[in-house]
């Protein structure tokens, strides 16, 4: 498989001065999942959008299966589907007739539109107006849209925002089938818990930069092992016992009947000491940090430098 | 051409679609013929026609830029393989055939007017203005008007326009000398009509995505 997307040094400069991206180097290769995370003006919408050519770079270079946007052929573009984060479906027509602008324009058969229309839950809307769909409803619509055509990359801002929960599962469920193809994806999200369900490699980008990417346990490990195993006691814990269990495993109980320490001890050991020790146990589980952990710590530790 | 065309139809769906404003809109652009022609006679019908293609031309452009941006449809058109001036030719196709057929309905009302009033039909030397000049110019305005707004972002620039156009479009001993010379001889106007109309087709054409974006949003 080869590189579906790869941009070296891509800057972005707003006419009014804003630097959005200062310096992007990214590669993304064909079939994986990016999940594009990072606070409110971070430049995820800025990134996705040069992406698919809705802007361009103010310097750098970006390629879509190695040729720059403006050099590929009518063909690859149609290839590319894009879910804009503010827009909206043409809202005098109506949910039908806005499939079947689509279709028109990919040369798509009406079958696949009726499928997808039954697919998104909008069949029986389809005489509806788009202007008297709901919010939801009209997030709905486009992504039926924007997916008609299968795409083989595809970039979403914010897919999952605004839909109810069973939406949510369903939108969660078709992007999860999307990245175990050999297509690509590329979304942005504030929804941890949806990217971390969804994408192979998560990028985090601060101020314009990415500050760090890699798969989920990639990131765990990067932030110093922070998988924790949590054990809760019977009865509070001793005092004496306290002592040896700092002295001996440099572990301080979090609680009376609660320690927590990191999953690089010898587990067994630790629980055998104390069981030995006359402390029955209740309950041993592992914690897993997640994505949400990661990047709130990842963002602290970033501001505080 | 399959882009321009869904674009095509998609434009012309909207306006089927959209309220009762514009389309009172329209019917007051077509009112307005047959009461200026009882004013002015065959000088009248000229400026129904005027009236009936440029009005009609910028009334429909402007609602429909209204909607797309502030629904934000216009986005997605934008992200779609669509080039900028497909989706322009798309949109000035349906436009101006809307435009049109009211012009053409409003001639029709201004012809019985007039006929009905004067006795007296328009001559035949007017055909080719009604038919094509005006038609042609028509088209160039409509380049124009979205020209001027992927440059400034914003048309309220063109309400100035109008303020000194629409005088001038009523007041006949202004306007009947160019509307003599044009009538005959047709040919120059024409030829030069066509040639301004593809020049602004390819400027507007240039205009980047980016460029459209950035106006939109
Ligand atoms: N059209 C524009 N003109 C000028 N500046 C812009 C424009 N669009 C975005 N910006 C600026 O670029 C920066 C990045 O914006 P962007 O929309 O890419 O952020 P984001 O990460 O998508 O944020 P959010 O999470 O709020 O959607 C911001 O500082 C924003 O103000
Ligand atoms: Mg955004």
């Amino acid at each position: 498989m080869g590189i579906a997307l790869n941009l070296q040094e891509a800057r972005k400069v707003y006419p009014n001065g804003t630097e959005a991206l200062r310096g992007i180097d990214l590669v993304i290769q064909e079939g994986e999942a990016i999940g594009l995370i990072g606070p409110n003006a971070a430049g995820k919408t800025t990134l996705a959008k040069l992406v698919v050519g809705l802007l361009e770079p103010t310097s750098g270079r970006i390629e879509l299966w190695g040729s720059r946007f403006g050099q590929l052929p009518r063909s690859m573009k149609e290839k590319i589907g894009f879910l804009p984060e503010g827009g909206s479906p043409f809202e005098s027509l109506t949910v039908e007739e806005n499939i079947i602008f689509w279709e028109k324009l990919y040369g798509i058969s009406k079958i696949r539109g009726e499928e997808a229309l039954k697919e998104w839950g909008l069949w029986e809307f389809r005489k509806k107006r788009a202007k008297t769909l709901s919010q939801g409803m009209k997030r709905r619509l486009m992504i039926a849209q924007v997916t008609l055509h299968q795409p083989s990359l595809l970039v979403m801002d914010e897919p999952t925002s605004s839909l109810d929960p069973v939406v949510r599962r369903t939108t969660v469920d078709l992007l999860r089938g999307f990245a175990n193809s050999e297509r690509t994806l590329l979304i942005t999200s504030h929804d941890l818990f949806d990217v971390e369900r969804i994408c192979t490699r998560i990028v985090i980008l601060r101020r314009g930069l990415i500050v760090a990417q890699g798969s989920m346990e990639e990131l765990q490990r990067k932030l110093g092992a922070t998988q924790q195993v949590r054990v809760e006691t019977s009865v509070p814990i001793p005092e004496g016992l306290r002592e040896s269990l700092e002295k001996r495993f440099g572990i301080k109980p979090l609680a009376a009947n609660e320690l927590l320490f990191p999953t690089g001890h010898n587990r067994g050991e630790l629980i055998r000491f104390l069981v030995e020790s006359g402390v029955d146990i209740n309950l041993v589980e592992e914690k897993k940090e997640t994505l949400e952990d990661i990047y709130i710590k990842m963002v602290k530790e970033d501001e505080e430098r | 051409m399959r882009g321009v065309s869904a674009v095509f139809w998609k434009e012309l769906r909207s306006f089927y679609g959209f309220g009762w404003m514009a389309w009172l809109g329209l019917f007051v652009t077509l009112a307005l013929g047959p009461l200026l022609s009882l004013e002015m006679g065959a000088t009248g019908f000229l400026v129904t026609s005027l009236w009936g293609i440029f009005g009609g031309v910028y009334l429909l452009e402007t609602i429909s830029f209204y909607y797309e941006r502030t629904q934000g449809s216009f986005l997605m058109l934008l992200s779609s393989p669509l080039t900028v001036g497909e989706i322009f030719l798309g949109k000035y196709l349906a436009i101006f055939l809307v435009a049109y057929l009211t012009q053409l309905i409003a001639l029709a009302i201004s012809a019985c007017v007039i006929w009905s009033t004067f006795a007296v039909l328009p001559p035949p030397s007017l055909l080719p203005m009604l038919f094509i000049t005006i038609p042609i110019y028509g088209f160039v305005f409509m380049e124009l008007y979205s020209l001027a707004y992927a440059l400034l972002g914003n048309v309220s620039y063109l309400w100035l326009v109008m303020v000194f156009i629409i005088p001038f479009l009523l007041s006949p001993s202004q306007i009947m000398p160019i509307i003599n010379s044009i009538i005959s001889s047709p040919a120059l106007p024409i030829v030069l009509g066509i040639l301004l109309a593809l020049l602004l087709f390819f400027v507007v054409s240039k205009i980047s995505k980016e460029r459209m974006v950035i106006v939109l949003s």
